[in-house]
């Protein structure tokens, strides 16, 4: 069954708080209230949720409707604000700044969340700078008995020209883990349930096999995807700095009927030339669009992570 | 009689602006039966219900028994009525099968 053209987006992440860029209590709820109305089922309030001094309230607010999950880092610095028993799907404790550091900042932070009653998944965003340090730090989860490891997709805040600003993998830095890891994925995915967006780092932890992608219909930015900026702007996904509208103004599903929206899927649907006769194009259908389109001079409208045609 | 309820674990929503897109096509004379008008996220995974089935799916409330269920259906859907009841009767065991509705 097709599953394009959604009604609004089934998924969203949230970005609610950027110095100097956030908004008041009300807003934040009437955006809520928005979401739940369009049905949103999971949203992840992603970034540095807790600076916002409404997040708690809007935690709750959320949880009528959707099923909310909360980032939080290890140098937490609104920690404090971070109550137990919240009514939260997951709580994500984002080490991608961290992947580099003493283990002990995070194994602290483990311990502080399991001391308010949370089970913590740990969440590391592919960088440059962390994509090598993969499998140590899945070891790093067995070993503090953390279940569950998150890989998103990479987040563009704005505009960018150059994806080595962004510390964004490339396809050598995929080469390099591919040798890291060699033919053995399972041994990195031991005992841990990764997620894993990017196909260029999921088939090598799980080589020789489809575990958990056959559904895969190929990029989902603007039809399941969305992502919400922390003044309440819409875009396809936190990968595509595209604004769509605004959500202080319109509702969800307008936003999501809107001609802006369509063209992105339009976009999508138009496979990128450069992936032509590609033996694998019906595996990855393009891969990251949102990535591709912004970075196009770079890519040739293929997946950023992709070294080439096979 | 029993009534079949789904099961409260699964997040669904009916897709209301889609289901109008897909009644119109069907007017047209297009087949539609390939075109999910309710989704479901079980375990994670995307399911999609066709317009009969999300039909069913959204009277499965545990409000009315399965001859109730029939009788609603009957009223939206022009279809032998002994087909309708076999249709109804396979998909709902499939359902239950799958632990996706129970009965109370």
């Amino acid at each position: 069954m097709s599953l394009d053209l959604l009604d609004a987006p089934l998924r969203l992440t949230w970005d609610i708080h950027r110095p100097g860029r956030f908004l008041p209590a009300s807003d934040l709820l009437l955006i809520a209230d928005r979401l739940r109305a369009a049905g949103v089922f999971f949203v992840l309030l992603d970034g540095r949720p807790l600076a916002h001094e409404t997040c708690a309230e809007l935690v709750v607010h959320l949880a009528g409707g959707c099923q909310t999950s909360l980032v939080v880092s290890p140098e937490e610095e609104y920690w404090g604000r971070l109550g137990s028993g919240w009514p939260l799907r997951e709580l994500f404790l984002d080490i991608t700044e961290f992947a580099d550091r003493p283990e002990s900042s995070i194994e602290n932070a483990v311990a502080a969340l399991r001391a308010l009653g949370y089970a913590p998944s740990l969440l590391l965003r592919p960088s440059t700078r962390n994509l090598q340090r993969l499998p140590a730090l899945a070891e790093l989860c067995r070993r503090l008995g953390v279940a569950r490891l998150k890989l998103p997709n990479a987040w563009i805040a704005k505009k960018e020209h150059d994806p080595a600003r962004l510390d964004l993998p490339g396809p050598e830095d995929v080469e390099a883990l591919r040798r890291l890891v060699g033919e053995d994925g399972m041994a990195v995915r031991r005992d841990l349930d990764i997620e894993v967006h990017d196909l260029f780092i999921w088939e090598i932890l799980f080589s020789g096999g489809n575990q958990g992608r056959s559904e895969y219909g190929g990029c989902q930015a603007a039809n399941s995807l969305g992502h919400v900026d922390s003044l309440g702007n819409l875009f396809p996904c936190s990968s595509w700095p595209l604004v769509l509208g605004s959500l202080l103004t319109t509702a969800l599903e307008d936003l999501w009927q809107s001609p802006l929206r369509h063209g992105v899927r339009a976009a999508i649907s138009r496979l990128p030339a450069a992936c032509g006769d590609c033996r694998d194009l019906p595996l990855c259908l393009g891969g990251c669009r949102g990535l591709a389109e912004t970075f196009k001079m770079k890519s040739e409208g293929r997946d950023l992570m992709c070294r080439g045609r096979r | 009689m029993k009534r079949p309820l789904r099961n409260p674990q699964i997040v669904w929503r009916h897709e209301k602006r889609r289901e109008e897109e897909i009644l119109k096509a069907q007017e047209r004379g297009e087949a539609v039966e390939d075109r999910g008008t309710v989704i479901l996220i079980i375990s994670g995974m995307m399911h999609q219900l066709n317009l009969v089935g999300g039909h069913i799916w959204s009277l499965c409330d545990g409000s009315r028994d399965v001859d109730g269920l029939i009788e609603a259906l009957a009223e939206d859907f022009e279809v032998e009525r002994e087909e309708l009841v076999e249709d109804v009767r396979d998909f709902l065991a499939d359902l239950e099968q799958r632990g996706w509705l129970s009965y109370v």
